[in-house]
């Protein structure tokens, strides 16, 4: 019988040791500041007749001038893939979505001739976009006859819009140095102190949970919303603090921050959730996605019978619409 | 006269006694302490590489140079090294230092090397450049610049458990 239960403990430990999280995606992209000074931004008028500047992220390795930006953005990648994490590289991404749009438009049925269904919605989501967006700045210098370079780069992690990690300053001056050296050496000057940034954030992670971000919303037609009362706990509950108890009940602090709570809107933020879950008996990786999953099938259940529609925006932001599907 | 010429002989047994065990002392300070001494970036070193320069004391030259490579290793594993100039701050490959845990392994790892044994943290010293060194009262006052590989250092750690890969968790 001991021996029984010693192969079972050693079994679950393995299981539990073998999980692993969900990895986060991580791709550098040029800052607006620096596309703005670059002048690597386009214009547009709204319907109120306001002129907006935005980055033209799409169309900027296109330019002639971008081989210090190139060569920045190769560093860091060589660099994160030695660490073992492999940069998703912004160029390739946006060619990868260039040839995807002109194969799906070209796409048909052999059989009926028709092609591929999407949506607005569906052309929106398929941009670039990771889980934690490296912010990246940079200027050659001028001071006399010497150059040299001022770097900022920034680690932002995409939901919760939390840096996560940060470093900046200029680098030695020189007036012989090309400027690719003088950018490589900012590169491995700072690396090192991002990446134990990272690491820490990882380990907090590790601690106490992935923070994700959880908003729920109402579809026009749906005949309950956020105020709609329920018999719970034997008390009558607004399905807004119905909603709030799981969160807590259901994430690693058991202190999900409400950020805003409407009759139609609700948002939590500092959501810490497990970043494993049992599934067939084994641990499997859970993401905003498999979580906001577990509050769905609740709604679904008595008293609240209510249809839930769940729509990833990513690994840690995830929206859920009641009402319908 | 015979009681007078054994006090004479205990208290001579007893100061050279005393002075063997503070020698002792010392050498087995310099052996384990890998936190006391002064260490500074003097640039950006080759891609994987940091270059430092350590000061140090000792009674010996040789002795000192020997501290100096060893202790460079050790402040790249316990202290990380303050920002300098226009040099980042190097953050510490094993930033929960020596616990009972991993005190064995880097005793081994971290002795000074003689002619017997000793000298593993030897392989993470690229190359050593200008030494300086002054005559004190104690013995000498030594600088020593040395460049460590700090990837590869990094690298082994992980692969001895003693470092978590950034990848650790995923």
């Amino acid at each position: 019988m001991k021996k029984i239960i010693l192969s079972l403990t050693f079994v679950m430990m393995s299981v539990v040791l073998m999980a692993q999280a969900k990895k986060p995606t991580i791709m550098v992209i040029p800052s607006d500041a620096y596309c703005a000074r670059n002048g690597y931004t386009t214009e547009w008028v709204d319907e109120n007749g306001t002129k907006n500047t935005v980055s033209d992220i799409a169309n900027i390795f296109k330019q002639d001038d971008v081989e210090d930006l190139r060569l920045v953005i190769s560093e860091l990648s060589k660099i994160m893939a030695d660490r073992g994490f492999a940069l998703k590289d912004l160029e390739q991404t946006l060619k990868s979505i260039q040839q995807e749009t002109v194969e799906m438009n070209l796409l048909e049925s052999s059989s009926s001739g028709s092609y591929i269904t999407e949506s607005m919605l569906d052309k929106v989501v398929r941009t670039a976009k990771a889980d934690i967006i490296i912010d990246l700045d940079f200027t050659v210098m001028q001071k006399g006859p010497q150059r040299y370079i001022s770097y900022n780069m920034r680690g932002l992690d995409s939901y919760t819009n939390k840096v996560i990690a940060a470093n900046s300053g200029v680098g030695s001056p020189s007036t012989s140095a090309p400027v690719n050296l003088l950018l490589e050496e900012a590169v491995l000057n700072y690396m090192d102190s991002f990446r134990a940034q990272l690491m820490a954030h990882f380990e907090d992670m590790s601690r106490n949970g992935r923070e994700v971000v959880v908003k729920l919303r109402v579809w026009d037609n749906a005949d309950v919303d956020f105020e709609s009362e329920f018999d719970f706990e034997d008390d009558y509950l607004e399905l807004t603090d119905i909603i709030s108890y799981w969160m807590e009940d259901n994430t690693v602090n058991h202190a999900p921050t409400r950020t805003n709570a409407t009759a139609t809107y609700l948002s939590f933020e500092q959501v810490r959730i497990p970043l494993y879950k049992e599934r067939n008996g084994r641990m499997s990786a859970l993401d905003a996605r498999g979580f906001a999953n577990g509050l769905r099938s609740y709604l679904k259940k008595e008293p609240f019978m209510i249809e839930s529609k769940i729509y990833e925006r990513g690994l840690g932001e995830v929206w859920i619409i009641i009402g319908e599907k | 006269m015979g009681n007078r010429y054994i006090r004479l002989i205990s208290m001579f047994v007893g100061l050279f006694l005393a002075v063997q065990l503070n020698a002792q002392n010392k050498n087995s300070d310099n052996q384990t302490d890998y936190y006391n001494y002064e260490v500074e970036q003097i640039g950006i070193g080759q891609d994987g590489t940091k270059l430092l320069l350590v000061w140090v004391d000792a009674k010996k030259v040789d002795e000192g140079i020997e501290l100096a490579k060893r202790n460079a290793v050790a402040a790249c594993l316990f202290k990380g090294i303050q920002a300098s100039g226009q040099s980042e701050k190097i953050p510490a490959i094993v930033p929960q230092g020596i616990t009972s845990e991993n005190q064995e392994f880097f005793d081994d790892f971290l002795q000074l090397k003689d002619k017997k044994s000793g000298g593993k943290y030897l392989r993470f010293i690229t190359k050593t450049g200008s030494q300086y060194q002054e005559k004190n009262k104690k013995g000498y006052r030594i600088s020593l610049e040395v460049q460590v590989s700090y990837n590869d250092l990094r690298d082994y750690m992980i692969s001895q458990g003693m470092a978590k890969s950034l990848n650790f968790l995923f």
